[in-house]
Order: C-alpha cells, then sequence, then structure tokens
C-alpha cells in the first residue's frame, strides 16, 4: 500500500509546521499528524522563545523591571507597563493620579486599536490578501508618531511608573490623537469594504474551527477569543481598575454574524468592533483629561513591603495577569506572568482535530497568538 | 463574595479540612489549602460555586519549601479566590488539574519545568520551555546555571577579552611614569 489513493486513506503522515513558518506569527512549532489534509491530532511546542522574564525578574529591582515587561507582549506593551505597575503599587499602596490614569487608559486604548489593525491585518494576510495590511499599517504608523510624542518610543513603551507615567503630554497632542480619531471612524468602513465583505474571505472563515463558550472558559481564553465565543467578560467592566468606569463603552461578544458564534469569522469580527469602542473611550478620555500631577511622589527604588498580590489587566489578547510576591527588599521575591496566548495554545489540541491544514492558518490567525507573550 | 466567605462556605463543606486564611503585610489573602486536599476543594468550588474559570496557576520557591497558587474565578459572581498548597522539598508533589480546567495542563507543565513540582495524573508532565533534556529547574532558589550547553556558554563572554584583539597592545607603563589621565 505504498504511494496509492487508498494509502492516502488509511496512512496518517507527521508534519512539522514551524518553528519557521510564516503564519506562526513567531516561533512556534505545531506536530500535525494529518490524514490527507484533514488533521487529527496536533501538538503545540512552544518555548523557543523563551527568555526566563520571570528569573530576570527576581534579580532585578522593581522599578528595572519595567521595561521587561514590554518584552512580554511587545505588540501591546503598555499593558505589560499597566499590569506590573498596578501590582507594585497595590503592595505599596499607593494612590495613581487621575490625571495619570487618564493618560494610561489613552494609552492602553490606543495601544488596543494598533495592536488590533496588526491583528487583522497579518490575518488576512495569512489569508493571501496582503493590501489590508498594508492599510492597517499605514494607520498604526500615525499611532506609532503619537505614541512616540506620549513615552518617546514606538513599539517597546516603558511608558508607566509607579504613581503614574514617565512624562507629561506635549502641548497639542490632544488635538492630534483626535484629529487621528476623526480620520479612523472613515478608515473601518473603508477596511470593510476592502476585506471583511470580501466573499471569498468569509467563506474561508465562517463555521471554521468554532470554540464553544464551554471550551473557552475550559481553557481559560482570553480578551476577543472569549468574546467571540459568546461568553460576556471584560477586566476593564467586571473587575474596573483604573478609570475604566468613568467611560461609556460596549463590551463586544461574537453574535457569528456569517457562521456560527465562536468561529473563526467571529474572532476577526469582534477585533474590528472592538477598535471601534476603544475609540470611544480615547475620545471621551482625551475630552475629559483632568488638570494636576501625572506621577505620584514615591521612591525612586521602593522596599514593598512584604505580600502576595493578583492583577490582571484586559490586553489586547485577554487576561494579563502578574502574580507579584515581595519579602520586603527592593527586588521582586517571585512575579509569575499569566498571558492568554499561553492559555490559547493549550486549546488547540482539543479544538483543531477534523479541519484542514488551510483551516489551521485560518484559525491559528484569528487567535492572534503572539509567540513571546507564550514563552515569556 | 471576599476570601472570607469562600474560607467559611468550605468550611461548611470540608469540617475536618484545616484551612487557613492568611495574608502579608499588603496584597491579597489567600487561603492555605492541604496539599493532598486541594483537588476537591478546587472540584467543590468548581461545581458548587461556579468557580469555572481557572485564571492563574503557578509554581514558587518560598526557600522552606515550594508552594503552588490557584487563582480560580467565578463568572457570575465577578470574584475571584487564591488557593494555595506547600509541598516540601523531598516530596514536591500533588495532583494535577488538568480534568477540571484545561489550561492546568500546559500551567503545571510550565511549573515542573521551572520549578521541578510534580502533578500526579498529568497526562503529559514534559517540559515546556525549556529543552528537553536541560538538567535542573531554573526558577528554584538554589539553581546552579551550567556553564555550558552543548558547548554553547550560557555566561557572556567577558566585553574586554572580546575587545582586545581589535585594538594594538598598549606599551607597558614605564616604572615611575604617570598613569593616562591623571
Amino acid at each position: 500500500m505504498k504511494g496509492t489513493a487508498e494509502s492516502l486513506q488509511h496512512d496518517t503522515t507527521i508534519v512539522n509546521m514551524g518553528p519557521q513558518h510564516p503564519s506562526t506569527h513567531g516561533v512556534l512549532n505545531l506536530t500535525l499528524t494529518l490524514r490527507g489534509e484533514l488533521i487529527e491530532a496536533a501538538r503545540p511546542k512552544v518555548g523557543f522563545l523563551h527568555r526566563a522574564i520571570e528569573k530576570i525578574a527576581e534579580s532585578t529591582q522593581y522599578v528595572g523591571f519595567i521595561p521587561y515587561t514590554d518584552r512580554v507582549d511587545y505588540l501591546s506593551a503598555m499593558f505589560g507597563n499597566q499590569g506590573y505597575c498596578m501590582a507594585v503599587e497595590k503592595l505599596l499602596g499607593i494612590e495613581v493620579p487621575r490625571r495619570a490614569e487618564y493618560m494610561r487608559v489613552v494609552a492602553c486604548e490606543l495601544n488596543r486599536i494598533i495592536n488590533h489593525l496588526i491583528a487583522c491585518g497579518t490575518f488576512a494576510m495569512d489569508l493571501g490578501a496582503f493590501t489590508p495590511f498594508l492599510h492597517g499599517m499605514r494607520e498604526r504608523e500615525m499611532v506609532n508618531d503619537m505614541m512616540e510624542k506620549i513615552c518617546g518610543a514606538r513599539l517597546n513603551y516603558n511608558y508607566m511608573r509607579f504613581g503614574g507615567v514617565s512624562r507629561d503630554w506635549v502641548p497639542g497632542l490632544d488635538k492630534e490623537i483626535l484629529a487621528f480619531l476623526d480620520r479612523f471612524e472613515t478608515f473601518l468602513p473603508e477596511f470593510n469594504r476592502l476585506i471583511t465583505g470580501n466573499e471569498i474571505f468569509v467563506k474561508r472563515l465562517v463555521h471554521v474551527v468554532p470554540i464553544s463558550a464551554a471550551q473557552a472558559i475550559k481553557y481559560g481564553l482570553g480578551g476577543p477569543n472569549l468574546r467571540a465565543s459568546g461568553v460576556d467578560f471584560d477586566l476593564r467592566r467586571d473587575y474596573p481598575y483604573s478609570v475604566y468606569p468613568e467611560f461609556k463603552f460596549k463590551v463586544i461578544t461574537g453574535v457569528g454574524y456569517r457562521g456560527e458564534t465562536g468561529d473563526t469569522f467571529s474572532r476577526y469580527m469582534v477585533r474590528l468592533d472592538e477598535m471601534v469602542e476603544s475609540a470611544k473611550i480615547v475620545r471621551q478620555a482625551v475630552e475629559g483629561i483632568p488638570e494636576g500631577e501625572y506621577l505620584a511622589k514615591v521612591a525612586r527604588n521602593p522596599v514593598v513591603p512584604a505580600g502576595e498580590v493578583y492583577t490582571h489587566v484586559e490586553s489586547t489578547r485577554g487576561e494579563m495577569g502578574f502574580y507579584l510576591i515581595s519579602d520586603g527588599t527592593d527586588k521582586p521575591f517571585r512575579c509569575k506572568i499569566r498571558t492568554s496566548s499561553f492559555c490559547a495554545m493549550a486549546a488547540i489540541p482539543e479544538v483543531i482535530p477534523g479541519f484542514m491544514v488551510a483551516d489551521l492558518t485560518a484559525f491559528f490567525g484569528s487567535l492572534d497568538v503572539v509567540a513571546p507573550e507564550v514563552d515569556r | 463574595m471576599t476570601a472570607n466567605d469562600i474560607l467559611a462556605l468550605l468550611q461548611q463543606h470540608f469540617p475536618h479540612t484545616p484551612f487557613e486564611l492568611q495574608q502579608g503585610q499588603a496584597g491579597d489573602p489567600w487561603i492555605l489549602v492541604p496539599a493532598d486536599q486541594i483537588l476537591p476543594t478546587l472540584d467543590h468550588l468548581k461545581s458548587q460555586h461556579g468557580f469555572v474559570f481557572l485564571s492563574c496557576l503557578g509554581g514558587i520557591d518560598y526557600t522552606t519549601g515550594l508552594g503552588v497558587v490557584y487563582i480560580i474565578r467565578s463568572l457570575e459572581k465577578k470574584c475571584e479566590v487564591t488557593l494555595k498548597v506547600l509541598l516540601p522539598y523531598d516530596q514536591p508533589e500533588v495532583a494535577s488539574a488538568h480534568a477540571l480546567y484545561g489550561n492546568a495542563n500546559f500551567f503545571e507543565r510550565e511549573a515542573w519545568d521551572l520549578l521541578g513540582i510534580r502533578f500526579s495524573g498529568h497526562p503529559d508532565l514534559v517540559r515546556i520551555m525549556l529543552p528537553d533534556d536541560w538538567e535542573g529547574h531554573p526558577l528554584r532558589k538554589d539553581y546552579v546555571e551550567a556553564p555550558d550547553y552543548h558547548g554553547i556558554p550560557t555566561t557572556r563572554p567577558d566585553s574586554h577579552a572580546l575587545l582586545t584583539p581589535l585594538y594594538p597592545a598598549k606599551p607597558a607603563a614605564e616604572p615611575g611614569a604617570t598613569p593616562e589621565g591623571a
């Protein structure tokens, strides 16, 4: 039975997808057991980008670890900053000035917009459409310029400090952000005309690898992946932190526009709609930002009282948590970082069997996994 | 629901198990659970009180022993609770929670890989972050890194040793001469 059509039906092939593969968005490996084109089993192999960030935390002073939190998820570095700073602030008992909280929210939500632009752009690129990616990058470039004015960096922001942010806004930044938001309102309809309504695109995504609400909860998926499955959960609303309760925004859940709730198209649509909501939050925050301090008076190298704390923020990929243990010195005793991409990898073996290799590419793009966040 | 309420619920259902509510000088409280009771406790909280979401599972080396922290969440009640077990160094073993929470599978592999905590009943307890032939568990406080891994040095070479060949060697200073820049 060698090489016949019959053998293809009865034999399985083991194929390594990655570590170097354009659609794995970073260095990770999926060992696929295939029967013809059908996936029978998938085993994710991660760890290629393990940089021992949790070990580094134990030998770095508290303030010195902030830049490392950028590198956990380099596409949404603000959230690593915020989650870590919130953990240390909770242990220190610091109150963050309201102006600083507003500035944090503006920075985070701008970060969410540009992350989702990349997510949707690369997703379309995985499926063979190159132009949407360039349109997304064009808009992102404008936000990058603003980020440069906000914090001096375009990717690894290192913006937040214990008790606030690193610097005040430059004059005129609020007008620039509002001008971008006006422009952004016209961008999304254009993006939708370009790709979202494309029938080939839609047909490749609907009913592909649906994740039920029960599965999403079982595997602890986060953010858009969780909400696309119909779970109405958002840390910004359900565990209010920072000044999010002061803003009006909708929590987007998947409704299954063309296919079913929780399928690949649903995850894509949740990201698109979330950008609109983030833009609303940014507008409210920029218009309502109070005057005042941007940084509370905190010792530069604080000695943190002994204790344990868990803080989480709604990162672009879902819950990003910091379990921080202090032993009363100026260095963390242990810093466990919980990321949603890691949990998404655990879910793949259960949901993918029965689908085709081409579906895996679409599915994996819709999970919006960032490999450095998986491996830390 | 606070940690106190959940402790009361647990004590009501498991009257003979010595749960303990603890807290540091600052931060969140946690419930210390006897290591052999963690699985029934998680099962009870999940099935009876809606703690269906495992938010975080991580291992810790406390230098007096090892520990595992479970942070579980109820999506309906919008509350979460931290459970902790402590394990001795000579037998760092606790029951695996993979049947209750799907993502515990990966979290437990990570805790095994980096801290050497064994999870009995885990279907596939192999290293996840580090190569399969790595020796030791790096997040242990007494971990000493091997000087090399398959011939690749694990420490950075001395930067001066790298630079010297690029510049001509300085002539030895004559005795009695003032050092440069003095």
